[in-house]
């Protein structure tokens, strides 16, 4: 104890630079990464038209002829004629920039799309539930089927940028409901 | 502190009222100041001054309204003598408002509440102050008086009091004030009357008595009323019970406690008291009568949150039972009402509720007659998840735990159970009950581990941003602290580590930590795995609820439709059928009465057409029309011409439904040619076939033929029923007021409004309507192809409602069946549906009808 005494400055001048050395080889000194953005992943193609990229002055000739167009909230919906009649595909763009396609498929069966897919993040009631219809959404793949809840026969698949499903509930999947419809008369 | 009650200008009105008093004898009140209540108070003021002579009292105030007199603080006041000054200065606020001045039926009921008060303190009052009131209605008399004196002095102010109060009582059912005030000293003569034996029915019948000789006419509702307010003000109990002389506060209905019940559950009542029950006709009357309350306890993650009461303030149980009775009230009103017995049976109830349960998320209260349709919402929005039968007792109300989801309620049919229990396991509450069971399985402890571990390393090395990395890191901490709290001996073993790490004491007291913290070892144990649990689940949660109530918000407003089919502006034709309901089995001979009227303009060339139509299990019986009487050519505006015709059905028309309809066509004079309207009645005989459709809840008789007759006429299409029937059966339920028709709620049931019920071709085409929703529900490849055929053509304007792709799709069905019965629908001719739509009435007549069209 007298040794300790005798020399307690030093020692502890010794212990503190060892502290230090010690911090200065275990933690590592900052190093500057260039970092490089994450590609953002890309929707999928409906007949040329990638929702985020294409734009109004790039849309392709192969969807057709544009029948109409409405301006809501600040978007542009293209009705796209179907081939075969029946209610036209709907492309909405905002910016000048297509977001999201309403392919009116009638047909087929959503089993094709869980297959593809998995089970879907989540199922909705939205459009078309009074007679049996339901949204499954897809978000991280850019992907929502409406099809019967029953059946399976698919009405409609909306194509978006991938993203996540809270995010997408908030825009486009806005009128879903994860409840039936309340029902309210005049 | 000054005093602000008894002040010199205060004082001085009170000897001023004094005097008032003295000089008219015969006056009760002073501008709605009863002497009584006067006397009362210039008593109680009295014991301020420990003065018991009233006049020496009168002194003070004279003293102190002339500033010769120390008024007394705040401070000094009796208990008692401030709930008096309350009393009095209520009044005195009325009196300014002039209210007290008005000769009407508030004033009655204001001043019997502001006596109710005053004798609630004269209950508690010393025996020097009613002494000291006594000298004053004796104006100064006997300075001594005995108790018993004094007693029977106090009853027989409260006499005038509760003859007051049953004149309110009267007035607030409804009872002319003339006649209450005739009544009511009669009925508080029969209550004071010491010794008798009362009971609600003996109330009943006593008032009931009495406003009968005194030949007062009033309605039963009235006297229920009456019988109610009375009951509640003078607290007369259903079980015999001596009404003492002296007055009785008023008693709330209390619930019967059971000796042997269990105390965590003082409202379950065992099956014995329930059958104690008594056997009068009002105690029958209650017994049978219950309501279900339906509610959801907090959840395990905001119960185990709700320790930091500043993450998870929960729900207030109180808030929540009223604002549902509030509710119950306003969806019930011809059952219940805010000052029915029920209701205070139930807020009674509520008390003990809350005493003895734990925090209730939601809940609802719903009568019998609504319970399937109750639970169906109720399971669809993710409601409750417990279940409490309240049955109305004549002590109070019992709860009875009820097991609505697995057959523990025979009200409850199976289809509901199986679509609740469904839901439950496919929808709204799977996460919650996943998450809840990945939490507390002790089989999961593998995958709370691997989580605990994989969250842990992702907080550190996953390229995040830093609130996510937080976040990763406490969600690992949480789940592994709750992993360890499913392993004693892990928490134990890791509690030891942390004493020995903090250089215990030598006799091995603790750690330091935990002393420095004032905890013990348990305690700091749980506080901290429910902080390390809690803030990263409340974030969850948080952000779960964002996303819900983001949806909920933009719920679509899709709607069902209810259309009003007009009559013919120019024609009435009224029909009835006798018997309408035949229950036994045929032969037998129905009787039709038909009128018709010349609504407006002269009728000429009139012509009346019937046909008959049946269904039964066996086939359509045909039926040969009778020769109808002879109809006049013309009718004068404004008259009525009534014809009868009879058949007589045979025994081929067991259980079936048969239908006539008349049609009645005629030219109108200054109007249109060929105006015709159709009135159809049917019979039910037996028990007809409904094919698929199930009828589910409580139904009338008339309301359920009617339906039927609708079915036998929809079922007429092979195709669209054998397909429709071909997915199972289809429940029909009644509905209540709605301001809509009808609705399919999950795609299997059908609920009909009374607005259905408001004449057939009404009930036919809503009927109709939503049995094409249903075919939707069945036939996804159907509505596709409608879709494509249909989409030239505009939406069928007689929907007018919000018009959709899925609602046109019903209602093409619905025109399709209904429009050469019902040719003119919400203003629109549909009979001509095929020219007007070709389209929608192709598609209907190819797809769904298979080309019948015999409707």
């Amino acid at each position: 104890m007298q040794f300790i005494k005798k020399h307690f400055v030093i020692i502890s001048l010794a212990f503190v630079a060892s502290i230090l050395v010690a911090i200065k080889i275990l933690v590592p000194a900052p190093t500057t990464v260039s970092s490089t953005p994450s590609p953002i992943p890309k929707a999928q193609s409906w007949n040329g038209v990638v929702p985020g990229q294409t734009t109004i002055q790039n849309l392709p000739e192969s969807i057709g002829k544009s029948e109409a167009t409405l301006n809501q909230n600040g978007q542009t919906t293209y009705e796209v004629e179907r081939k075969g009649g029946g209610p036209p595909h709907e492309v909405i763009t905002q910016n000048n920039t297509v977001e999201l396609v309403k392919d009116r498929v009638l047909s087929g069966n959503i089993s094709t799309f869980k297959n593809n897919y998995g089970e879907p993040e989540g199922e909705y009631f939205g459009e078309h539930q009074s007679v049996g219809f339901k949204t499954y959404v897809w978000a991280k793949d850019g992907v929502a089927v409406v099809a019967h809840e029953k059946e399976g026969v698919i009405f409609e698949v909306w194509y978006f940028q991938p993203t996540t499903l809270q995010v997408f509930l908030s825009t486009w999947g806005k009128g879903l409901s994860i409840e039936p419809e309340q029902k309210s008369g005049y | 502190m000054e005093n602000d009650f008894l002040n010199p200008q205060k004082a001085r009105e009170l000897v001023e009222i004094y005097q008032w008093f003295l000089q008219n004898p015969d006056k009760y009140s002073y501008e709605g100041l009863s002497r009584k209540d006067f006397l009362f108070l210039v008593a109680s003021i009295g014991t301020l001054f420990d003065v018991e002579n009233l006049e020496q009292v009168v002194k003070i105030l004279e003293n102190i309204a002339n500033n010769k007199n120390v008024i007394p603080t705040h401070a000094a006041i009796p208990v008692n003598l401030k709930d008096l000054i309350e009393e009095y200065e209520k009044w005195e606020s009325l009196r300014r408002e002039k209210v007290l001045k008005k000769a009407s039926d508030v004033q009655v009921y204001q001043q019997a509440e502001k006596l109710s008060g005053a004798i609630s303190v004269a209950k508690v009052s010393q025996p020097k102050i009613a002494k000291l009131v006594y000298q004053a209605e004796k104006k100064g008399g006997e300075t001594t008086q005995t108790e018993k004196t004094t007693k029977d002095n106090l009853d027989e102010w409260v006499e005038q009091a509760r003859t007051i109060e049953i004149v309110a009582a009267l007035v607030m059912g409804g009872i002319p004030i003339a006649d209450a005030k005739k009544a009511a000293p009669l009925i508080a003569e029969r209550l004071k009357d010491a010794g008798i034996k009362i009971d609600e029915v003996e109330l009943e019948k006593i008032i009931q008595g009495i406003l009968e000789n005194q030949q007062v006419i009033i309605s039963p509702e009235q006297e229920h009323a009456v019988f109610e307010n009375i009951s509640e003000k003078f607290g007369v109990s259903a079980q015999s019970q001596t009404l003492s002389s002296s007055f009785k506060v008023a008693r709330p209905y209390r619930p019967k406690r059971n000796p042997t019940s269990s105390t965590s559950d003082p409202l379950r009542l065992s099956e014995a008291s329930e059958t104690t029950l008594g056997t009068s006709k009002n105690e029958k009357k209650i017994k049978e009568d219950y309501v279900y309350l339906l509610y959801k306890p907090q959840s395990y993650l905001q119960r185990l949150g709700g320790q930091f009461g500043f993450l998870f303030g929960g729900t207030n149980n109180k808030q929540v039972l009223e604002a549902a009775l509030q509710r119950l009230i306003i969806e019930n009103p011809q059952l219940y009402t805010d000052n029915s017995l029920e209701m205070r049976l139930l807020r009674q109830g509520i008390v003990n509720l809350i005493a003895t349960q734990g925090k209730i998320d939601n809940a609802q209260f719903v009568p019998q007659h609504k319970i399937e349709e109750a639970l169906r919402n109720y399971y669809w929005s993710g409601g409750s998840t417990q279940s409490m039968k309240l049955i109305f007792g004549e002590n109070g109300i019992v709860g009875k735990k009820v097991n609505l989801e697995k057959g523990g309620e025979s009200a409850i049919k199976n289809e509901v159970k199986a679509q609740a229990g469904s839901f439950i396991a496919d929808a709204g509450n799977q996460a919650s009950i996943k998450f809840k069971r990945f939490l507390t399985d002790p089989s999961l402890g593998w995958l709370r581990t691997s989580a605990a571990i994989g969250l842990g390393i992702g907080s550190i090395s996953f390229p995040i941003p830093g609130f996510l990395r937080i976040f990763m890191g406490f969600g690992g901490l949480g789940l592994g602290v709750v992993q360890i709290g499913h392993s004693p001996k892990a928490i134990s073993a890791s509690f030891d580590f942390l004493n020995r790490l903090s250089m215990p004491s030598s006799r091995g007291n603790g750690s330091p930590l935990g002393a420095l913290m004032g905890m013990g070892k348990n305690k700091m144990a749980g506080g901290l795995i429910a902080a390390i649990v809690a803030i990263p689940l409340s974030l969850i949660l948080f952000t779960f609820n964002g996303i819900s109530n983001s949806q909920s918000t933009f719920l679509p407003q899709a709607v069902s439709p209810i259309n009003v089919v007009p009559d013919s502006k120019y024609i009435s034709v009224t029909k009835t059928a006798d018997p309408s309901v035949f229950p036994g089995e045929p032969p037998l001979q129905v009787k039709y009465t038909v009128a018709i009227t010349a609504k407006e303009g002269n009728l000429t060339n009139i012509q009346v057409s019937e046909k008959f139509t049946s269904f039964t299990s066996k086939g359509n019986p045909s039926i040969t029309s009778p020769t109808l009487p002879a109809i006049p050519s013309t009718l004068e505006e404004g008259k009525t011409h009534t014809i009868t015709f009879a058949i007589n059905l045979g025994k081929e028309f067991k259980d079936s439904v048969v239908t006539n309809t008349i049609t009645v066509t005629a030219d109108v004079e200054s109007g249109p040619v060929k105006e015709s309207t159709t009135r159809s009645v049917s019979v039910i005989i037996g028990n007809p076939p409904t094919f698929c459709f199930t009828f589910t809840g409580n139904w009338t008789e008339g309301d359920k033929g009617m339906i039927m007759e609708s079915i036998g006429k929809i079922s007429k299409s092979t195709a669209y029923s054998s397909f429709l029937c071909s997915g199972g059966p289809v429940f029909i339920q009644r509905g209540g007021d709605m301001d809509y028709g009808g609705e399919v709620t999950d795609g299997n049931t059908i609920t009909m409004y009374n607005r259905a019920f408001r004449n057939k071709p009404s009930l036919f085409y809503t009927f109709a309507h939503e049995t094409g929703h249903v075919y939707g529900h069945r036939n996804g490849t159907s509505y596709n192809a409608f879709s494509i055929s249909t989409h030239d053509e505009p939406f069928l304007p007689t929907y007018t409602l919000k018009q959709t792709l899925d609602e046109d799709f019903a209602e093409t069905i619905a025109v399709y069946i209904v429009r050469k019965e019902v040719p003119n629908l919400s203003g629109v001719d549909i009979i001509n549906m095929e020219a007007k739509w070709p389209k929608h009435y192709n598609f209907a007549k190819t797809n769904i009808f298979s080309d019948f069209d015999g409707f």
